[in-house]
């Protein structure tokens, strides 16, 4: 009986084989022609001609490569800048604005110097009730309501001032925004409630306390997020 | 053939592409794409896929060179990510068509040959590499391997049983199967030259 192929290959490569299998192949016509063609095809299948690649494929492996590379990373500290820069632009601006407001809270008059006018802030009512040994409920009720109303329109004209903001917002500012925007919402809904049932005044001073807090948030997050288009 | 026994990469230059240097990378592809995209064609069968293994070998050879620890030769690290990638396509386009590993031959008298639509006279006149490479075609894709990578490539039954999640022996089975297929398929392209030559003597 001949050698099978597969003892043949073991054979042709030299590997461990039966002494029968070796005597036989040695001594066999047609097995010593099967193992010649055997290792003919291994020969001619080693001398195929390459297949040469097509002449772009190099390109498009760089435009790949350049695609896929992780973004470099930026420096933070231009940002951190800018974000400084916006903070303090936000409280310059509210400074200005507010200013007749919290004259009439601390009782200043209108030719206070410069410098004070740029070291105060935004005062929320509990820190006017500890300057000023009120109750933060009082010190609320001294902001007369017109006040609170110009300064909230102040306010409103200010965000409407600034640039559109970005297409693209991360998920956390995008949410901020958005929070913000229902809040004021809800104040503005609880005030058109009051007005139609003849809102306390003290009440109504609250609220539109709370929508100028509000509104100085969000002016300072898309203030920052203005800042941060432009860099 | 240049085969990846045939590529040789200056230490220097691979010291240079783990770097970074676009020069070096350049000269990692002039030098391995010929073998890579050979053996990716000749295993996958299709230009497409060849190209596909192309990309992907080069992108993570390209990648990876800097991790490259230079203990054995670069050439076969890079014909090892080659053929583990042509071997996952392989087993996923098993997996996708639910086809055995030992299916997917081309029937006798069809494929490429039957069809290639040329005269009648052109298989007597083609030259016995393509006749091989037509043969070679019409295997499946598991004998296919097999013989490209032990006969081509050099690998022992050991590693490709080991690359393909298979036993020593399948690995023989398949190379014994790849080879009688062969002599079949070559032998047949031999009738048909010498049915074309009859005709040829007959018509003068």
């Amino acid at each position: 009986m001949h050698a099978s192929t597969e003892e043949l290959l073991s054979v042709r490569d030299g590997e461990t084989v039966a002494e029968t299998v070796v005597s036989h192949v040695e001594a066999c016509e047609h097995c010593q022609s099967q193992l010649g063609r055997l290792s003919m095809i291994r020969s001619a299948l080693g001398n195929l001609p390459e297949i040469v690649p097509p002449d772009d494929a190099w390109q498009r492996i760089l435009a790949h490569q350049k695609a896929s590379r992780p973004r470099e990373r930026r420096s933070f500290v231009p940002q951190l800048i800018g974000l400084a820069a916006s903070v303090l632009a936000v409280a310059v601006v509210l400074q200005v604005l507010d200013e007749p407001g919290r004259r009439a809270v601390r009782g200043m008059p209108e030719s206070s110097t410069p410098a004070t006018q740029t070291a105060t802030s935004e005062i929320p009512p509990a820190a006017v009730a500890q300057q000023t040994g009120m109750g933060a409920s009082a010190a609320a009720a001294a902001v007369p309501l017109a006040t609170l109303i110009s300064r909230s329109q102040r306010l409103e004209n200010t965000l409407r001032a600034l640039p559109r903001g970005p297409q693209l917002v991360t998920g956390s500012t995008a949410g901020t925004i958005t929070e913000l925007q229902d809040r004021i919402a809800m104040v503005d809904y609880q005030m058109s409630l009051g007005q139609l049932e003849d809102q306390d005044p003290d009440v109504a001073r609250r609220l539109w306390q709370e929508r100028i807090g509000l509104m100085n948030s969000l002016l300072a997050v898309r203030f920052a997020q203005a800042q941060q288009v432009s860099f | 053939m240049a085969s990846f026994s045939d590529c040789v990469v200056e230490p220097g230059i691979v010291r240079r592409a783990s770097r970074g240097d676009m020069q070096a990378h350049a000269v990692l592809y002039r030098t391995f794409s010929g073998a890579v995209y050979t053996l990716a064609y000749r295993m996958l069968k299709q230009p497409a896929l060849a190209d596909e293994i192309l990309q992907e070998t080069f992108l993570e050879v390209l990648s990876k060179i800097s991790g490259y620890s230079g203990d054995g030769p670069l050439a076969a690290w890079v014909r090892r990510i080659a053929v583990n990638k042509c071997l996952m396509h392989l087993r996923s386009a098993w997996n996708r068509h639910g086809v055995g590993l030992e299916h997917g031959e081309t029937a006798p008298g069809s494929g490429e040959l039957a069809d290639s639509g040329k005269p009648e006279g052109f298989v007597g006149q083609i030259d016995a590499r393509l006749d091989l490479a037509a043969a070679l075609d019409r295997l499946g894709p598991v004998s296919r391997t097999v013989v490209w990578l032990h006969d081509v490539e050099g690998f022992t039954h050991r590693e490709i049983a080991e690359a393909m999640g298979k036993t020593v022996s399948f690995s023989k089975s398949q190379l014994a199967r790849a080879h009688d297929r062969l002599q079949q398929y070559l032998g047949e392209l031999s009738k048909r030259e010498d049915q074309s030559c009859m005709r040829a003597l007959k018509s003068c």
